[in-house]
């Protein structure tokens, strides 16, 4: 997949026309995301005036409440000034406890990043092993074994397989009872991943299974191609054959699309961190939506919908990169 | 692939639907049978995929429960009717929840809503997906790349969190679930029907039926449909599963259906939390339930692509 039969000029030429076109699709892209994310704060039902009206009393009475927040303006203005505001840093302040946006974002993405990278590499270890042996060994009983497993975990669902894995030592395991409280990875590394490599198991199980299933088929794409017939020919042991020619080859695609798999398990975080108490950034968009805190919701939702089209950008162009025949489309 | 061979970012829906390839040109049925190529479809089914045809099986119960719910179930869902946390018993096979409802019951008729929820959103996310897929992918031009710009914002929010977003905009309710669900699986999947429809358009009957002067209406309808059935029907297999996780997540956190309607997702959480550690029981029955069905469609759907892949099916026999 190296080897490049195209002078490699032109091969520059193609690479840099396409980035520019897939560069050229982000600001549009992004210019939807952030209508969207707009639209959904602003469509939330109930005042958000009476209720914070009622329950706090930031200000004299509702008019100079409304001012304040800036919602006594037309809509498209309210679109303007906020866009304006987002792109100077300014990404405003939550409703409820005057905290800035962007610094309660700062406190709780590394959380939610952890949380993320455990759970992909949980998944990969058990997902690339388990995919291998079931292409090698396609459709034995040991292949349709390890395939119903891959589905199982696609099927459990992730609270559920945290709350089993909560209870199940309570209830039999007295001792184990209790789970310790979060401590920032900072504080103490050791005691941090102890408390995280459960709920990344939750989160990754499904992913896994996804995953496994993915590599799978991949290896039975690359098994049927010649080269491997070829080595099957000169005679080489399975032991060389399979992890150089074969694995290494259908790992590639693989690990592209793994990226876009990142979008589920920051959805799956939500889920993971509520059940777990982790303050993450996944919990803490639960509870503003709960809260109609809208300006937290939309800097969330913007700043997550933001890295998925930068994600998928990196995805793309290394595929590209990776496989030079998407080029020539 | 095709699809990213476009430029267009790939999403997440499509890792597990990329295998879905178009059939190109459908197979003859051969002289002795005149099946239509569904029922041969499942048929090999059938013959070649015990564990598909198993998970095929155990969703035909579910949907038998479903629909029959009320004469299955040995109590009322919302009668209370013996003491609280009773452990599984004869009178009870699994045991009451935390106000002495009968526990089996309340699965049985949660089916309903599983059902009736996963069917629907599959239903307008399959429809939707069509539509989008077939006419951005036949016509092309403009309408194509703003469909497809639309398309690459709504993916590029993680779905639980979307739909939590929307939920919490349109309000609770099993209507809102399902056209939410639905229309983001749309979004989704759309790209797949897409891809599909932009090699079918390429072939010399399409072009032929030009040449006699075909409407496009009736090329959409008799050439492109039939020949995207194949993927259509993939499509709707293989996510029912994730649509059914998703509305538990959604009823776990408390934004499905309200109660006092069953559901599994809502039967593990809010109050009935609490509970777990005095009566493990309740919190077995509902997720066991959820597992046993979404792992069944995902085996059907697995087997049914491998039959309708015309590329998978020849791999099937080596």
């Amino acid at each position: 997949m190296t080897e490049r039969p195209v002078p490699l000029g032109l091969w520059v030429r193609v690479m840099r026309e396409y980035i520019f076109r897939r560069l050229l699709l982000v600001p549009v892209t992004l210019l939807l995301v952030s209508f969207l994310v707009f639209a959904l704060s602003r469509m939330i039902p109930g005042d958000i005036v009476d209720i914070m009206f009622e329950q706090k009393g930031y200000a004299k009475d509702k008019e100079e409440m409304r001012e304040k927040l800036g919602l006594n303006k037309p809509i498209h203005v309210q679109y303007v000034v906020w866009v304006g505001d987002i792109l100077r840093g300014n990404w405003g302040e939550s409703l409820w406890n005057r905290e800035p946006v962007l610094r309660e974002i700062g406190k709780r993405w590394p959380v939610t990043m952890e949380l993320g990278f455990m759970a992909l590499i949980i998944a990969m270890v058990m997902a690339i092993p388990i995919g291998v042996f079931s292409a090698i060994r396609q459709d034995s009983l040991r292949d349709y074994a390890l395939r119903s497993y891959s589905i199982a975990m696609l099927s459990i669902p992730a609270f559920w397989l945290a709350i089993m894995i909560i209870l199940v030592p309570t209830v039999w395991f007295p001792s184990w009872r209790g789970a310790p409280p979060f401590v920032p990875f900072m504080e103490d590394p050791l005691k941090n991943l102890r408390i995280m490599v459960v709920p990344a198991f939750c989160l990754g199980a499904a992913m896994s299974g996804t995953t496994m299933r993915m590599i799978r088929t991949m290896m039975l794409e690359v098994l049927r191609q010649d080269y491997i017939r070829t080595a099957w020919a000169k005679g080489l042991r399975e032991a060389v054959l399979i992890p150089r020619h074969a694995v290494k080859n259908a790992l590639i695609p693989v690990m592209t699309l793994i990226g876009a798999q990142m979008m589920i398990l920051i959805g799956g975080s939500v889920l993971i961190e509520e059940i777990f108490g982790l303050p993450g950034l996944g919990r803490h968009m639960f509870h503003s939506i709960m809260q109609r805190d809208y300006p937290m919701v939309s800097g969330i939702n913007l700043l997550l919908a933001t890295a998925v089209v930068f994600l998928n950008l990196i995805i793309d162009i290394s595929y590209a990169y990776i496989d030079p025949r998407i080029r020539y489309r | 692939m095709r699809v990213l061979c476009e430029g267009f970012p790939l999403t997440h829906l499509m890792v597990e639907l990329m295998n879905v390839q178009p059939v190109a040109e459908k197979k003859k049925p051969s002289k002795d049978t005149h099946l239509p190529w569904l029922l041969e479809g499942l048929v090999t089914l059938v013959r070649t995929k015990p564990l598909g045809t198993a998970g095929g099986i155990v969703v035909l119960l579910l949907l038998v429960t479903a629909v029959l719910a009320p004469y299955l179930a040995p109590y009322r869902f919302d009668a209370m009717v013996g003491k609280r946390l009773l452990a599984p018993s004869a009178k009870f096979w699994l045991g009451t929840d935390y106000i002495g409802r009968d526990l089996l019951s309340r699965i049985v008729y949660g089916a309903r809503l599983s059902v009736f929820i996963g069917f629907g959103a599959v239903l307008v996310g399959t429809g939707g997906a069509a539509i989008i897929g077939i006419l951005t992918g036949y016509f092309g031009g403009r309408l194509d790349t703003f469909v497809q710009r639309i398309v690459d914002s709504v993916m590029a929010f993680p779905w639980l969190i979307l739909v939590i977003s929307v939920i919490s905009v349109l309000g609770l309710g099993i209507v809102n679930l399902i056209l939410t669900l639905g229309i983001l699986m749309a979004a989704g999947n759309s790209r797949v029907i897409r891809g599909a429809v932009l090699s079918i358009k390429e072939n010399q009957y399409i072009e032929a039926a030009h040449a006699i002067g075909a409407s496009h209406l009736r090329i959409l309808v008799v050439h492109v449909l039939p020949n995207v059935m194949a993927p259509i029907i993939v499509i709707a297999t293989a996510n029912i599963g994730a649509i059914i996780i998703v509305e538990a997540s959604l009823s776990y956190l408390g934004l499905g259906v309200p109660p006092p309607h069953p559901s599994w997702g809502g039967m593990l959480s809010g109050q009935t939390m609490m509970f777990f550690e005095r009566a493990p029981w309740i919190a077995f029955g509902p997720g066991l339930a959820l597992t046993l069905t979404v792992f069944s469609f995902n085996m059907f759907g697995d087997a049914l692509r491998d039959v309708l892949d015309p590329r998978l099916r020849g791999t099937m026999k080596s």
